[in-house]
């Protein structure tokens, strides 16, 4: 036996133990996990508990003797699980696991809601002796402790199935071979017992002096909490954009039930809308669109705008419309692309920026280089590395010619078209496409209580206090534009300019596959990145390098990835990035510094930034699939 | 002492031994959940010969164990004895069993002189090494003798230290991991006695 460890235990401690009823030890000798724990945890919910991993799959056996995969197993509970062999009987290893477990068991019986949620699995690693007639015998003895709530007991059919497995979770058996008998092996283990997530990720690992059923419980309920405030925060301010989706939400990938988002054009199928109306009542939290774009709006106007959005024709071969960058379902913008793809797969060096309220822009493109929609729509039209027409007149031309487009322009502007009103069109499309009326607007102008969750409301106070992000996102007291209309440098810019990148870098090979590629060998074969210094390049003011313009943050929970030039893929990577500091740079903006925000208040940030959803744009993406897609082919 | 036992917690399984075993002999491969359990013939402290049919109609209650066992023995022998007298007059219909895994140290003088101390009605049991080892290959146990030498006396073995119940027709009811409180055991057995013939 595991002599040194229980050797020590006195005669007094083992009567103590067998009278009592319940193990005795003292401090020094057996596991925490046998008795009370001694100090008081920290109240669930308080801390949070990271993704280390995903949890492992194999195939593994139940006591009846039914193959399941891990992972079926796993998906949709909290699974505590743990590594055993009947045959083992070190006090601090599998039965210190078969003791906290019990008790947990017990916990359930009382505990309802943690019967329904947590599951345990007990899984051995002794295929040899530990048969599925094996595991049911030693597993009889827990459904002594109630009814309630699940307990495996599986096993593997063969070493071979379990290797796998074993490597997955780190159990690393060291094998010692016996002097006198060269056939027999001996295996050595530390006991670990996994906490598994409903997404199959592992949240945490316990060891012998953590193995105790008051911190597994406590975690586990940290847990279920986490995923209450994300499906409250979530059913607030999502229930509106259920057609915003990217094609590869980049999540689930470990899920054997995976499978893309990516809507056929048959599929896209939508209900125009009145966007004329849509654009003349913006809706609580936004001021009347600016009188530029409104006096001059019809519905017709709008609608030949839209018909142009959405036409392939108008790229140089005929492969590439507006909307392939600025998609209406991933928030006007393009929500699996960090920065934008032209045509023959040429390099964009920016985000595409979303298109969600533009109007209200007094500069336009990352570098504010153009002041209206109407001029700005020729930027991309004539771009050699996005649309590539190689001039106006090559566009007008082919224009006319179009039988579809046969009178289109006369009967909207009185004339043929013309450079001119090509963008007017357009800017009269993307200035209809507004949205407000978010639960942020509902809660802040409008005085609705309950609109967002207390997180948010949380978040609103560090959003206008400590974190000081209302210096450039402004709001009054009547709207909130979310912009300054000016251009700062965070550092971003700086960054790319200066290569500064962690080495290694993530590659995906294929959705799900990942590896680990040093800089050095992605430098060697791909394309010099393209030089970026923002508004420098238009004042050729060296104190304006790598300044960008201040983006509204109005539907920013559709907009991923993020910056001008998409390096943040989602908003909690935002918000820690203006957390640290930015990036220290000779021409960092001076508000950009170190805020000390703990992470609960980097989570109520994010759950605000997820309240500016604005409520109609189901109806703008299903107005946009209603749209005909001009397609030569 | 192997190097092994730095370890705070591991636990050892000559599986490969087995898994070969398994390889060489595919037809007890296939008879392996059947067989798990089983009766079996060993000798009695009182060095009568002792078959496990000898006690049909009762619960029995076995643990592999040995006499100089330090530890995890002499906890599962008082726990035997606590849960023995927990039984009352029930405790009749309950056969208590020790074997021996150490024939080579444990004399039928020894066995004789230590299992009862714990209770009167605890039998120990002992045999060759082979009639043990199959014993124990019956009930998916394992002991291994940690010997330095031949002439070596002093070892220790790792062996299984769960409780087996065995219910009034001689099948394996219920394998209880070493550990769990004695009120969960007395439970168990009381169910198994409680369970129609």
């Amino acid at each position: 036996m595991r002599a040194r460890i229980i050797r020590r235990i006195g005669w007094a401690t083992i009567i103590g133990w067998v009278t009592s009823g319940s193990p005795v030890y003292s401090a020094d000798v057996a596991a925490p996990g046998y008795s009370d724990l001694g100090y008081t945890l920290a109240s669930p919910g308080s801390y949070t508990l990271p993704i280390l991993e995903q949890a492992g799959d194999g195939r593994v056996l139940t006591s009846t003797g039914s193959p399941v995969q891990l992972h079926t197993l796993y998906a949709g509970k909290y699974s505590l699980i743990s590594f055993i062999y009947s045959n083992c009987s070190d006090l601090n290893g599998c039965p210190l696991s078969a003791y906290v477990f019990y008790r947990i068991k017990a916990e359930m019986q009382k505990n309802p809601e943690i019967a329904e949620r947590l599951q345990l699995i007990s899984l051995s690693f002794d295929p040899a002796r530990d048969t599925p007639a094996v595991m049911q015998l030693y597993g009889n003895n827990f459904g002594y402790a109630g009814e309630r709530g699940d307990w495996h007991f599986l096993t593997t059919q063969s070493e071979k199935m379990l290797s796998p497995i074993l490597q997955a979770y780190n159990q690393d058996l060291q094998r010692y071979y016996s002097l006198e008998d060269s056939t027999r092996v001996e295996y050595a283990h530390i006991l670990r017992v996994f906490l598994v997530d409903p997404d199959v990720q592992v949240r945490n690992i316990y060891s012998v002096g953590f193995l105790h059923p008051d911190i597994l419980l406590n975690d586990v309920k940290t847990l279920m909490l986490e995923r209450e405030d994300a499906s409250n925060t979530s059913n607030i301010t999502m229930v509106n954009a259920t057609l915003s989706t990217p094609g590869d939400a980049k999540t689930g990938y470990h899920q054997h039930t995976y499978q893309s988002q990516s809507r056929s054009l048959p599929e896209r199928q939508g209900q125009a809308t009145s966007l004329l109306e849509n654009a003349l009542e913006p809706g609580r939290g936004l001021p009347p669109l600016p009188g530029n774009y409104r006096d001059s709006l019809s519905e017709a106007k709008i609608r030949l705008g839209q018909k142009l959005f959405f036409d392939r024709r108008l790229s140089l071969n005929e492969t590439v419309s507006c909307a392939m960058c600025h998609v209406p379902e991933q928030g006007f913008t393009s929500n699996e692309l960090a920065t934008a793809v032209g045509i023959e797969g040429r390099t964009v060096r920016r985000n595409s920026p979303s298109l969600y309220n533009v109007a209200y822009y007094e500069r336009l493109f990352h570098d504010g280089r153009e002041t209206s929609l109407a001029q700005q729509a020729w930027g991309p039209l004539l771009a050699r590395n996005e649309m590539a027409n190689p001039s106006v007149g090559f566009v007008i031309d082919k224009l006319h010619t179009l039988p579809d487009y046969t009178g289109q322009f006369e009967a909207v502007f009185h004339e043929a078209a013309t450079m001119q009103n090509v963008g007017d069109a357009l800017a009269a499309y993307q200035a209809s496409l507004v949205s407000a009326d978010s639960p942020f607007d509902r809660w802040h102008f409008g005085g609705e209580e309950h609109a967002i969750s207390a997180q948010a409301q949380t978040g609103f106070a560090l959003f206008s206090g400590k974190a000081g992000c209302v210096a450039c996102h402004t709001i009054t007291h009547e709207d909130a534009l979310f912009t300054d209309q000016q251009l700062h440098n965070l550092g971003t810019g700086y960054r790319e300019s200066m290569q500064i990148s962690e080495a290694p870098r993530r590659v995906a090979l294929a959705p799900g596959v990942f590896v680990n590629v040093e800089n050095s060998i992605i430098d060697s074969v791909s394309e010099k990145p393209p030089s970026d210094l923002g508004l420098y390049e238009i004042t050729q003011n060296p104190a304006d390098r790598w300044k960008y313009r201040t983006p509204s943050l109005r539907n920013i929970a559709l907009t991923a990835p993020y910056m001008q030039n998409g390096s943040f893929q989602d908003l909690r990577t935002v918000v820690e990035f203006y957390n640290q500091g930015g990036v220290p740079n000779e021409e960092l903006d001076p508000l950009i510094k170190p805020l000390n925000l703990n992470t609960k208040e980097i989570d109520a940030l994010v759950a605000l930034l997820e309240s500016l959803t604005g409520s109609n744009v189901n109806r703008l993406v299903s107005d946009a699939f209603a749209a005909p897609v001009g397609d030569p082919y | 002492m192997t190097p092994h036992k730095r370890c705070l917690c591991y636990c050892t399984i000559p599986a490969l031994l087995l898994a070969v075993l398994v390889l060489v002999m595919a037809p007890q491969n296939h008879l392996r959940a059947e067989t798990l359990g089983g009766d079996f013939t060993l000798t009695d402290h009182n060095n009568q010969t002792y078959h496990l049919s000898h006690s049909r109609g009762k619960v029995v209650a076995m643990v592999f164990g040995y006499t100089t066992c330090p530890d995890v023995c002499p906890m599962a022998l008082s726990e035997m004895s606590a849960l023995l007298n927990g039984l009352e007059e029930q405790a009749s219909e309950v056969q208590a069993l020790f074997i021996s895994v150490d024939p080579e140290r444990d004399s039928l003088a020894k066995l004789s002189a230590y299992v009862p101390w714990f209770h009167p009605n605890i039998l120990g049991l002992t045999g060759t090494l082979p009639a043990i080892e199959a014993v124990a290959r019956q009930y998916h146990a394992h002991f291994t003798l940690h010997k330095s030498s031949p002439t070596d006396t002093g070892y220790t073995v790792d062996h299984n230290a769960n409780l087996f119940l065995i219910d009034r027709k001689g099948s394996l009811a219920q394998i209880i991991p070493f550990g769990l409180p004695v009120s969960h055991k007395h439970q168990a057995i009381t169910r198994l006695l409680a369970a129609p013939e």
